[in-house]
């Protein structure tokens, strides 16, 4: 570092000759880190797509031509539009009856949300199997005997396309309501009064005023539920259907490279082509500024009896995301055999017992703690140093810096870790011998969270005028010293929220675990999946989900108290 | 020779001595040491017990287990051979993926274990890579409070009936390396013994009554015992494990037979620890480890010595196990399972 920090004389600036060569140091690096974690890996899947023994199309042709291929993106999209569709309605709505209107339940509706939002897709799923399998799920059973059906089976199938989508959709309602909340909250209410004077009912003034104004808010929110609900692997693999993201973990278990390629490639163009209408949809922002430079404060409209309806989604949602899915879990937990259903002698602690004296699931938590920990910090400083080089210079190409750093956004787990495997199986990564190893992990949680790092960074390094940093150059400081002793401390807050947002993300990472797990790789999640999937049972496998949901959550009850004195938690205060 | 290099080479020979009786006897010091690491596609709960056993007369070895449903476990295997890396000393499969491995990779070293003359003729692999560990037949494993007794299946062909629509869970050959055996006997075996009623089209019929693929049989177990799918088509060592747990399930031989793998034991060539793998290896086929089988693995001993019922109190001559034709399955796997999926249309 002393080679771009030179200590430099009192009251003299430093030279820009300096400032260049820290610049093009932190800019080589953050280009070389990109392009090993995030440019090689797209890089693979892009060439094995089109390779067989030399260049070929026949991989792209075996997929048109493969019904169950076709069959797996109809579902993925079916699925992911499902899910942004219904999350809208629901998530929108929600955001803004707790922004904009009386109803209750509000605390406990950005509770719900937040959990919602901290579960992984997984914990739900095993939830709602235990509530709605159309033999023996809880909410069956019970509505069969309420009503005397006469049928052995259902009403209710959660093993059914739109029962993964009502499995994913509190994950999904969470997106959309904290990208909306604010948004909401944002809004200058005169604009709706002007409209209210000039006749307009209260749900008039909504739907002429409000939600045009909320456009790239829904759609910034509707994109994020699309695209993660494209990304999902557990839920979809536990109800048994076929998606891209499992057609991507098939056929690399039938070591089909070029199959695997080309479904993820489709995957990632499915993101991509969501993300273009987005921008193209919100392309002219001057539109939609709701906040100028007069001050207002925020009110609430009466909206009547909707209230009342909207307290009742309100309670809905809180039961469907928070209560319902977990008390199933919670039950099934505390049983000896879940078939014996609630009967004295059937309740046992003893699924707890195993979950914390078993030796493996204490490696695979130890595994993912330390994982989820270096990945944050690393994330964190490649955030930052990326942040710097993109809006503190005038490095060539930091634009092509800032897009490859967010272009993992659009690679769902599943691809980038196939592509993993491909790049440290092959010359001349193998050499590195990450392959098997948690170090081939590391790399494909970095690549996951770095567009978080640098997002949260860029963000926050956009607030801070540059004359702060300028002014301590004017009193000799150099280049790093300005950076560690202006920028850092301003940026803290980010930076806790980015380490500790990645941390609490990346202890039950599943979609990228899956593909790569092998001995010493095992997770918590892919711990639990192997539990739910024979590895010990349901009711182990529901006190390893309550117990891992108990610690995610005190995680981020730890990290909500941080943040809330730090203020860093805007719109997303618990209670 | 004068007393000085007298003394020397006296000290020397001391010295080669007490060298060459550290290291001979540092020997088996070093097989009772270090971790002893198993790839497994059975539960590590099924090893509890034999790990248990085993530790009482390895008490320093470290025993560390590694679960993946089968034909996942047999990907990653084959990943970490072309990597030249394998991470495990030896691995529990079946047959088929422990001979197909060694064909493309030769990814096992031959060992014959201790007291080996005492498992039955007809599971010793002559080329010693393949430790039997015991037989797992296919059965079919039901609710007992979902299905009575008198009503349930008797036969592969009554899963066919209408009746079971939506309520019978089988293991997908893209995930589970097992249910080849299965799909060998329905469409292949039975079919050349001239059976009636099988051949692919079972399958075709099968899909028709909406059975319910999943990626292990330890899944299908639970399914079972909790109702949800009330019938499975299972393994021996589910049905006995679900049993010893306390799970209503039943089972039920079925009179066209059942197709019989074995689940077997092979030590990795590139094993970091083979003193340890061979111990384990001699402890499987022991008398001992196998007396612990159908606790452990929940399958059928393999040793004459060692006696045997299947649950229930079944005896093993009262049921018709027909040997797995595991080179069949090596060469056809990849067919068998587009045939599979073609059937079940997808």
């Amino acid at each position: 570092m002393t080679l771009f920090f030179r200590p430099t004389e009192p009251g003299s600036s430093t030279s820009p000759a300096r400032s260049v060569n820290w610049g093009y140091a932190a800019g080589g690096i953050a280009t070389i880190w990109l392009v090993l974690l995030i440019a090689m890996p797209v890089g693979v899947i892009i060439i094995t797509s089109f390779y067989n023994e030399g260049f070929t199309l026949a991989n792209y042709r075996d997929f048109a031509s493969s019904a169950s291929l076709l069959r797996a993106t109809a579902n993925s999209l079916t699925v992911s539009m499902g899910i942004a569709l219904l999350s809208l309605l629901i998530g929108g709505t929600l955001a803004f009856g707790v922004a904009r209107t009386q109803m209750r339940f509000k605390t406990l509706v950005r509770t719900a949300m937040i959990i919602a939002l901290i579960s992984p897709e997984f914990l739900l799923a095993m939830g709602y199997i235990l509530l709605a399998g159309p033999n023996a799920g809880y909410f069956n059973v019970a509505l069969r005997a309420f009503f005397s059906l006469p049928q052995t089976s259902g009403p209710l199938n959660v093993f059914t396309l739109f029962g993964l989508i009502l499995t994913a959709l509190p994950n999904g309602v969470a997106y959309v309501f904290l990208t909306m909340a604010p948004a909401f909250s944002n809004m200058d209410p005169a604009l709706e009064e002007a409209a209210r004077m000039k006749g307009a009912t209260a749900f008039g003034a909504v739907r002429d005023i409000t939600v045009p104004l909320m456009r790239p808010a829904m759609l910034s929110g509707a994109l994020l539920a699309f695209a993660t609900s494209l990304a999902m692997f557990g839920p979809p693999q536990m109800l048994g259907i076929n998606v891209l993201t499992v057609a991507i973990r098939n056929a690399l278990i039938n070591l089909d490279f070029s199959l695997a390629a080309v479904a993820a490639i489709v995957l990632v163009g499915l993101s991509v082509v969501a993300l273009l209408i987005q921008r193209l949809s919100v392309r002219h922002g001057e539109r939609y500024r709701t906040l100028g430079g007069k001050s207002f404060r925020a009110r609430t409209i009466d909206v009547g009896a909707g209230t009342h309806a909207l307290s009742a989604l309100g309670l809905f949602y809180a039961l469907m995301a928070l209560v319902v899915p977990y008390g199933g879990m919670l039950t099934a937990s505390l049983m000896k055999s879940i078939g014996n259903g609630f009967t004295a002698g059937n309740w046992t602690v003893e699924n707890y017992v195993v979950i914390f004296t078993d030796h493996a699931i204490f490696r695979a938590v130890m595994l993912s703690f330390s994982l989820a920990a270096a990945s944050a910090t690393i994330v964190v400083l490649t955030g930052i140093v990326v942040a710097y080089v993109v809006l503190r210079t005038r490095l060539p190409g930091r634009s092509i810096l800032d897009y490859l750093s967010v272009m993992p956004l659009a690679i769902p787990g599943t691809a980038l870790a196939f592509a993993l495997v491909v790049a440290y199986l092959n010359w001349p990564l193998n050499l590195l011998g990450f392959y098997g190893t948690p170090a081939i992990l590391l790399v494909a949680y970095l690549a996951r969270y770095v567009p978080i790092g640098v997002r949260n960074c860029q963000s926050s390094l956009l607030q801070i005028a540059a004359e702060l940093e300028e002014a301590s150059r004017v009193f000799s400081a150099g280049e790093f010293k300005t950076v560690w002793n202006i920028t850092i401390p301003l940026i803290l807050p980010s930076i806790i929220y980015t380490w500790i947002l990645v941390f609490i993300l990346a202890v039950p990472e599943l979609s990228s675990s899956i593909v790569l797990r092998g001995f010493g790789t095992q997770t918590v999640s892919t711990a639990l999946l192997g539990i739910w999937s024979g590895n010990g049972g349901l009711a182990v496998a529901s006190a390893f989900g309550i117990s891992l949901f108990i610690l995610v959550g005190s995680l981020f009850g730890a990290a909500a108290i941080i943040l809330k004195r730090s203020g860093k938690l805007k719109g997303l205060q618990l209670g | 020779m004068d007393k000085r290099s007298l003394f020397k080479n006296t000290g020397l020979a001391f010295a080669l001595l007490a060298g060459t009786m550290a290291f001979v006897t540092g020997i088996p010091a070093r097989a009772q040491e270090g971790t002893l690491k198993i790839y497994s596609s059975s539960p590590d709960q099924f090893l509890r017990p034999l790990i248990g056993a085993f530790n009482k007369i390895h008490p320093n070895i470290t025993v560390e287990v590694s679960v993946q449903p089968g034909e996942e476990l047999v990907s990653t295997i084959e990943l970490e051979m072309r990597a030249n890396s394998p991470h495990a000393d030896i691995a529990l499969l079946n047959e088929a993926s422990i001979n197909g491995l060694q064909s493309r990779h030769k990814t096992w070293e031959a060992y014959k274990p201790a007291d080996f003359s005492a498992v039955h003729e007809e599971v010793r692999d002559p080329a010693n890579i393949v430790i039997p560990a015991c037989i797992n037949p296919y059965l079919i494993q039901y609710n007992t409070n979902k299905v009575k007794a008198g009503d349930a299946p008797k036969s592969w062909l009554d899963l066919l009936d209408a009746k079971w629509n939506g309520k019978i869970a089988m293991a997908d050959p893209v995930k589970s390396q097992s249910i080849q055996s299965f799909i060998w006997f329905i469409a292949t075996e039975l079919p050349k013994r001239g059976v009636a009623g099988f051949g692919w089209q079972y399958f075709e019929k099968l899909k028709g009554n909406d059975v319910r693929l999943e990626g292990s049989h330890g899944t299908i177990r639970d399914l079972t015992a909790s109702g949800e799918r009330p019938i499975g088509i299972q393994l021996l060592a589910n049905g006995q494990t679900s049993a010893n747990r306390g799970d209503p399930t039943a089972i039920v031989w079925p009179k066209e037979g059942s197709p019989g793998e074995l689940t077997a034991f092979a030590m990795f060539a590139g094993s970091n620890n083979k003193p340890a793998a061979k111990a384990w290896l001699d402890f499987v086929v022991s008398k001992e480890g196998q007396s612990l089988m159908p606790n452990a693995l929940g399958c059928a001993p393999i040793r004459d010595d060692v006696d045997y019922m299947f649950p229930g109190g079944t005896a093993v001559a009262d049921v018709k196990i027909v040997p797995v034709n595991s080179a069949f399955i090596i060469e056809n796997r990849k067919k068998h399972t587009a045939d599979f999926n073609k059937a079940m249309g997808r």
